[in-house]
């Protein structure tokens, strides 16, 4: 007889506690026929244990879904689920779970529209049992819930390492693919030096937050990267939502310090045009003296292109004694190409060395 | 100098003969070799002054001088070896520009080789640990890590030779801990028309069939003149997967792919027409995506025929492409997954301008039409098949400092083969607006973007008690930047409305607010840095909320004394919270760092710096219950060495 004193205070607990409500988030995720599909759920049981009660959910059930009632078991996922109820006898848990194209087509093949996902959660005090199910109703690629299923990460040159000088312009870029439809959140995240030696500790640098449309791929440029700090970096894109398993690609990049040689040429500065000026007929290009210059180069570079590193598009050579200058007709045709140009005018000494620089300035073409 | 004696004359030379580029002294041209143009005996001046020279796409014009009937351009900055190309051209009336002769020349390191170059370019650090909370204990006391980039190229005569390298290395105090990793690397060698490559390179430009799958292996090149015949085979190692649209069936990296491809341009067709055929095979572990349990291996073949080329006189471009590919993975005791897929695209872009100055205006108008699969799917008995069909017009215009696109986009799948299964179609409408005002106008502002769109996802099949997808999304973003009291800002507005149209189901809202400005103070000594990301999202059918808020301020002080030191600090705080409960984590960050250059890099003297770095992280995560404070400090010696100068980056 004591031995049913448990059952019943099970059974008074759970009316204390009100009827169990169990509500999967999302309730419902439709999939796409033939693709395999990963995504993120939340349980959520309100009310259903005794307060602080470990609850425990040893695997979850695929089962087919048939005229809208979940039906015949076709697999199951070997994986325990353990939590304990907060004060109000309620629990929330996260799970990931893969649904294999396989499975998909098998319930088609059974004459389903889709499947169940189903968990059972077991207290265990009061032994109160609450069963919740997730349907994921097959449709296509356009119907079907969001799904990332490549991140791509780059530096802007294709290249997967960078070594750059202090002060450098850098950027990554990530070429996500994705089908179905929904929103991407993700996260762009750096290792400084400060922490790159031990356990990397990630900051944030950017936030993106973007609807997409699957089929194709979103390409996502990161904030200009920190390179302030000589030593290592890591980069790395970190997609929050839809949920995914993949993990993050990372990229390295290692900060130097600048050498002389290659130090950067002095300021020079420039009395106009103003940055986003137009071309015009009567467009003056005007600079100031640069100390040691032989001659000044005007130079015209396309957007995206380092003069670091890429040769001009097209410009001019001026001789020393010239502060000013317009464009001759050869430059003109050249420009007209393109709408949008950076330029800016370097000195450089009698032994070929450049000497002087001006920071770049935009200019766009009529 | 050439550029005052320019005059108005009625004729300019309109033929090549008698211009010729002399030979330099000692029989090939070094960087800082004099260019010497010999002109016509009887080229009249007035004619000479409507000349203008170009070397590789600059006017050298101003610093030509006329030496006896020669004309000399001595180069301020030593040219590079390697080919160049100097062009004559004559000004004609009305501002037409005629080319009258161009002179390919190369320019040679030495005598023995066309080009000789060798550089290598260093970076190392060595960290040791000074303080660190318990939660922080798991770090080793010292680590050294660095990165290193050799180059080299040697030319001679018709054939180059190239090598680049990158490698990374990490050694922590713990045993076993090293690292060192050849990021990339790639070895290559050219001898006329034929080429070699070996380490990362990229076989085939992107299209249908394959983009971008290839890796690292070895890729031979041969092709003739402009518009014969060109060949490249490749074996490579794949690296990560395609997408969904390149329908190469290599789902994972690590194959095995053999290839190649044959393109010709029919010489009597001209810009109008070249072909390209292309076919690979991969092979190797894994793969079968869809397989439960995955597959021991899969094999992936693909066949494509690209066909392309530039009409009504270069203004109109087209290009076709079928693919087909298949698909097989084996499981332990077999075949478990096959697939077989076919493509068909066609792409056009039609381009114009009208009238010149603020009244004219450029526009560009394109289409595109594609049918991806049937995509036949065939899993452990079990098959189906799936297709979208697309149909997009776009078209972008542009006028004086406005920019106008459009494009419209129609979707339609094709689900199963009669099975009782929704089948979707979307309709997209997007429309994007830009300006950038001749003079920064209210705010400083320098450049403003809009674009919005409009997107129905419906069923154009409904089987009765199907769970279908019917919205229409709303999106609309806005990018402002510019320039105000010194002080660089940019913000970025985004925001999402999505209506279900399917009963029972709610709206969804989402937005995004991100600031950021950069102002420099006491003679760019301090820069101060802030910036300010917010994310929101709302979801009707769950009743949950999330809410993304990033604070970040930048702080860099150099330098204050002396040219040889820097000061920055970084303060961040990230809140992440949605409303399921108490599910919020907080991140509050401060990390300092104070580097003293200690020797500057000068020539092949390497650079040294001593670096004091500092960490302070709280975090605090009410999903796991976990909380966490940590500090770190460190001293850093960090050196940079550059030798030569090696090519690239």
């Amino acid at each position: 007889m004591p031995r049913r004193w448990p059952l019943l205070l099970a059974f008074a607990g759970a009316v204390l506690a009100g009827p169990a409500r169990a509500v999967p988030v999302p309730a419902e995720v439709r999939i796409a026929l033939g693709e395999t599909t990963r995504l993120g759920v939340q349980w959520r049981l309100a009310a259903a244990f005794q307060p602080g009660e470990p609850v425990t959910s040893p695997q979850g059930r695929f089962r087919l879904l048939q005229a809208g009632q979940c039906g015949a078991l076709l697999a199951t996922r070997a994986r325990a689920l353990n939590a304990s109820a907060d004060g109000q006898g309620s629990v929330r848990l996260r799970e990931r779970v893969r649904v294999d194209a396989a499975l998909g087509l098998a319930a088609r093949e059974a004459g389903g529209e889709g499947l169940c996902y189903e968990r059972v959660f077991t207290g265990a005090l009061s032994q109160t049992q609450v069963t919740d199910t997730l349907r994921l109703p097959l449709t296509g690629a356009l119907g079907a819930a969001a799904v990332v299923v490549q991140v791509r990460l780059r530096f802007e040159d294709g290249s997967l390492g960078q070594l750059v000088a202090r002060g450098e312009v850098l950027t990554a870029v990530a070429e996500i693919s994705a089908r179905g439809e929904g929103r991407l959140r993700a996260v762009w995240e750096v290792v400084t030096p400060v922490t790159t030696g031990g356990v990397p500790g990630f900051r944030r640098i950017g936030l993106v937050q973007r609807r997409f449309f699957g089929g194709g791929t979103l390409r996502l440029v990161s904030p200009p990267l920190p390179t302030a700090i000589p030593g290592l970096h890591l980069v790395r894109l970190r997609v929050l939502e839809p949920d995914s398993s993949l993990a993050p690609a990372e990229l390295r990049y290692f900060v130097r310090l600048p050498s002389a040689g290659a130090a950067l040429p002095a300021p020079l500065g420039v009395l106009g045009p103003a940055d986003g000026a137009r071309l015009g007929e009567g467009l003056r290009f005007r600079w100031q003296p640069a100390a040691g210059a032989h001659a000044y180069r005007l130079e015209f570079y396309a957007p995206g292109e380092d003069p670091g590193r890429d040769p001009p598009r097209t410009g001019l050579w001026l001789p020393r004694d010239v502060r000013e200058s317009g464009l001759t007709p050869l430059v003109r045709r050249r420009l007209a190409e393109a709408r949008r140009w950076r330029w800016r005018v370097v000195a450089f000494d009698a032994a070929g060395r450049l000497v002087a620089a001006s920071p770049l300035r935009r200019l766009g073409v009529e | 100098m050439l550029a005052a004696l320019v005059l108005l004359t009625p004729l300019a030379p309109a033929r090549a003969e008698g211009f010729r580029l002399l030979a330099s002294d000692r029989g090939y041209w070094r960087p800082a070799d004099p260019l010497r143009i010999e002109l016509p005996a009887d080229l009249p001046p007035a004619q000479l002054a409507r000349l203008a020279v170009e070397l590789d796409g600059i006017d050298i014009t101003a610093l030509l001088q006329l030496e006896g009937g020669v004309l000399v351009f001595r180069s301020p900055e030593p040219l590079r070896p390697g080919p160049h190309r100097l062009r004559l051209v004559a000004y004609r009336e009305g501002g037409e520009l005629v080319e009258i002769a161009a002179f390919p020349f190369e320019v040679r390191a030495s005598a023995l080789f066309r080009e000789f170059d060798l550089g290598l370019r260093a970076g190392a650090e060595l960290a040791r640990e000074l303080a660190a909370s318990p939660s922080a204990a798991r770090d080793p006391p010292t680590v050294a890590s660095g990165a290193l980039e050799p180059a080299a190229t040697l030319a001679k005569g018709s054939w180059r030779a190239v090598g680049q390298a990158r490698l990374d290395f990490t050694s922590r105090e713990d045993v076993g801990n090293r690292r060192v990793a050849l990021t990339s690397y790639v070895l290559g060698f050219q001898r006329g028309r034929a080429e070699l490559l070996l380490g990362h390179a990229t076989p085939l430009e992107d299209g249908l069939l394959v983009r971008g799958f290839a890796s690292r292996g070895v890729v031979a090149r041969w092709r003739t003149d402009a518009g014969g015949p060109a060949a490249v085979v490749f074996a490579m190692r794949s690296d990560t997967p395609a997408g969904f649209e390149d329908i190469t069936g290599l789902a994972h990296g690590g194959r095995r792919i053999v290839g190649g491809a044959l393109s010709w341009r029919p010489p009597a067709a001209g810009e109008a027409l070249g072909l390209r055929f292309l076919g690979y095979r991969g092979r190797g572990p894994g793969g079968g995506a869809g397989v439960a349990g995955g597959a021991v291996r899969s094999e992936a073949s693909g066949l494509g025929l690209e066909l392309g080329g530039r009409l009504l006189a270069g203004r109109f471009d087209w290009r076709l492409e079928l693919a087909r590919s298949w698909w097989d993975a084996d499981g332990p005791g077999g075949l478990v997954g096959r697939e077989a897929d076919e493509a068909i695209r066609l792409t056009t872009t039609l381009r114009g301008s009208e009238g010149e100055g603020d009244d004219g205006w450029r526009w560009q108008l394109g289409a595109e039409a594609s049918r991806v699969g049937p995509l036949f799917t065939n899993l452990l008995g079990s098959t189906a098949a799936r297709g979208l069909r697309t149909l997009a017009l776009a078209g972008q215009a542009e006028r004086g400092s406005v920019r106008l696109a459009l494009e419209l986009r129609h979707e339609r799948e094709l689900v199963g083969s009669g099975a009782a299964l929704p089948e979707h179609r979307r309709e997209r409408a997007q429309l994007g607006l830009g300006w950038s005002p001749e003079t920064p106008w209210v705010l400083g502002l320098e450049e403003a973007a809009f674009t919005a769109s409009l997107t129905r996802t419906r069923p154009a099949r409904r089987p009765a008690g199907a769970s279908v997808t019917d919205t229409r999304t709303l999106t609309a973003a806005l990018e402002l930047s510019g320039q105000l009291l010194e002080t660089e800002w940019s913000l970025e507005l985004e925001g999402a409305r999505i209506t279900d149209l399917d009963p029972g189901d709610g709206d969804e809202l989402e937005a995004r607010l991100a600031l950021e400005m950069e102002r420099a103070l006491l003679d760019d000594r301090l820069t101060l840095n802030p910036r300010l990301a917010l994310g929101w999202a709302h979801d009707e059918a769950s009743r949950s909320d999330s809410l993304e808020q990033e604070l970040e301020l930048g702080i860099s002080l150099a330098p204050l004394w002396g040219e040889r030191h820097a000061l920055d600090l970084t303060l961040s705080w990230v809140r992440s919270r949605d409303d399921f409960g108490p599910d919020e984590t907080i991140t509050r960050a401060l990390e300092a760092n104070l580097t003293l250059e200690l020797l500057e890099a000068q020539g092949s003297r390497p650079g040294l710096a001593l670096r004091i770095q500092g960490a302070l992280e709280e975090t605090r995560d009410d999903v796991t219950g976990d909380e966490e404070d940590s500090f770190r400090l460190g001293a850093v010696l960090a050196a940079s060495w550059e030798l030569g100068r090696p090519r690239g980056r």
